[in-house]
């Protein structure tokens, strides 16, 4: 293989790297945006049921799954590819960890919760189902 | 010193003795009892006895004497439960006849003091041609007066059981002084920690206290007021455990952090 040729593909790799390691940082970020996010509504420290209002009620509820699920799943796709980019592929124990590091931000609410959890089984199906 | 003397100065102290004893002491009635009430459900004041309403009060026996005597009484069953702001009396004796008319009356003394005049107040259950009726009285010129008529604070039955007796049943219920209750205007103020002298007088004719049969007196400690066990706080136990997830939480991210920092290194180290 010619010199042009071998520069070319370790060019291709370096700029695959590092566009993984961007998306590494990216992803790290928002999913620290959601945490933080997360800390505010399941922390409890902004609710919306001081308005006694059951519309805002359920809004209340869907929004602290949906900024857990966007927790998990940023956080996800960032640990796959820093797994990747430290040449370890991400397994179900990594993911077990981040399943939990999610699912315990419900605990003070029970219909958080199970909706939290029923989120997190269809984004592993559907990781589980697309990397098949 | 001469006989007569001597003689002289024994009648003068026998008569002395005699005359200051007759200031000295009180009329008085004597406590047979004294009893202590132990915590548990409130029983149901209707004169009937269900099978386990009154299990975890002690039952205490004493008797009810005829007079002045204290001897060949009538045996008499006393429960007590305390319970909230309330103070349950139970009392049960058995005779042989009925009448047509049969009182039992509790008077409540303001203190452990038995002198008469101390008992100020009084509850009365009557049961007359099978019907009963609750009266709350109170002291007035050594005699009982009638106040308004309370229902729920006292029922009583009699019932024939066993071929041979009559089972009278009183229960009665009285409220306890708190700094939410508040107590009738001639009532005893039964407060917690208290004890008070109550006399348990029996008759058939509800004139009180002339046509007392049989009475007897016991004393009662209030216990203090039961304290409920501290509550969990909901919002402690909330704060905690988001204090201790999220701080969970965030250790892993900043370790995280840390890996992608020294990633960023090693990826320069080697010309990335």
């Amino acid at each position: 293989m010619s010199k042009i040729k071998k520069s070319e593909i370790k060019n291709k790799k370096k700029s695959k790297e590092n566009i993984g390691y961007k998306t590494v940082i990216k992803t790290a970020i928002l999913s620290g945006i959601f945490f933080v996010a997360s800390l505010f509504f399941n922390g409890q420290i902004i609710s919306l049921g001081y308005f006694n209002n059951s519309i805002l009620n359920i809004v209340e509820i869907l929004v602290r799954t949906v900024i857990i699920l966007f927790f998990f799943l940023f956080l996800t796709i960032s640990y796959a590819n820093y797994r990747d980019l430290v040449g370890k592929p991400i397994n179900w124990k990594n993911l077990m960890l981040l399943f939990i590091l999610s699912i315990i931000q419900s605990i003070l609410n029970i219909y958080v919760f199970f909706l939290t959890l029923l989120g997190l089984i269809f984004i592993l199906l559907y990781l589980y189902l697309i990397q098949e | 010193m001469k006989k007569s003397t001597i003689k002289i100065i024994l009648i003068v102290l026998l008569l002395n003795i005699f005359i200051l004893s007759a200031f000295t002491v009180s009329r008085a009635y004597g406590a047979s009892l004294e009893i202590s009430p132990k915590f548990g459900d409130a029983p149901i004041i209707d004169g009937e006895v269900e099978s386990d309403e009154w299990d975890k009060a002690e039952r205490y026996n004493t008797s009810l004497y005829l007079g002045s005597s204290t001897t060949n009484g009538l045996p008499i069953d006393i429960k007590c439960i305390q319970k909230d702001n309330n103070l349950y009396l139970l009392f049960q004796f058995e005779l042989i006849e009925k009448r047509d008319s049969e009182f039992l009356a509790i008077l409540i003394s303001n203190s452990t003091s038995e002198d008469i005049e101390d008992f100020i107040d009084a509850k009365m259950i009557n049961i007359s041609n099978g019907q009963d009726s609750y009266n709350d009285l109170y002291l007035n010129n050594s005699q009982y007066i009638f106040e308004d008529d309370i229902e729920g604070n006292g029922a009583g039955t009699i019932k024939f059981e066993g071929f041979e007796n009559w089972i009278f049943t009183f229960e009665f219920k009285f409220p306890l002084q708190s700094d939410e209750t508040q107590n009738e205007e001639n009532d005893v103020a039964l407060s917690y920690g208290s004890s008070h002298a109550f006399n348990i007088s029996h008759g058939n004719i509800p004139d009180l206290p002339n046509r007392i049969e049989r009475s007897t007196t016991i004393i009662i400690n209030i216990l203090e007021a039961q304290k409920e066990p501290p509550q969990l706080d909901f919002n402690i136990v909330a704060i905690t455990l988001t204090s201790i997830v999220f701080t969970i939480i965030v250790l892993f991210y900043s370790y995280y952090i840390y890996q992608i920092i020294l990633l960023k290194r090693k990826m320069e180290r080697i010309g990335y």
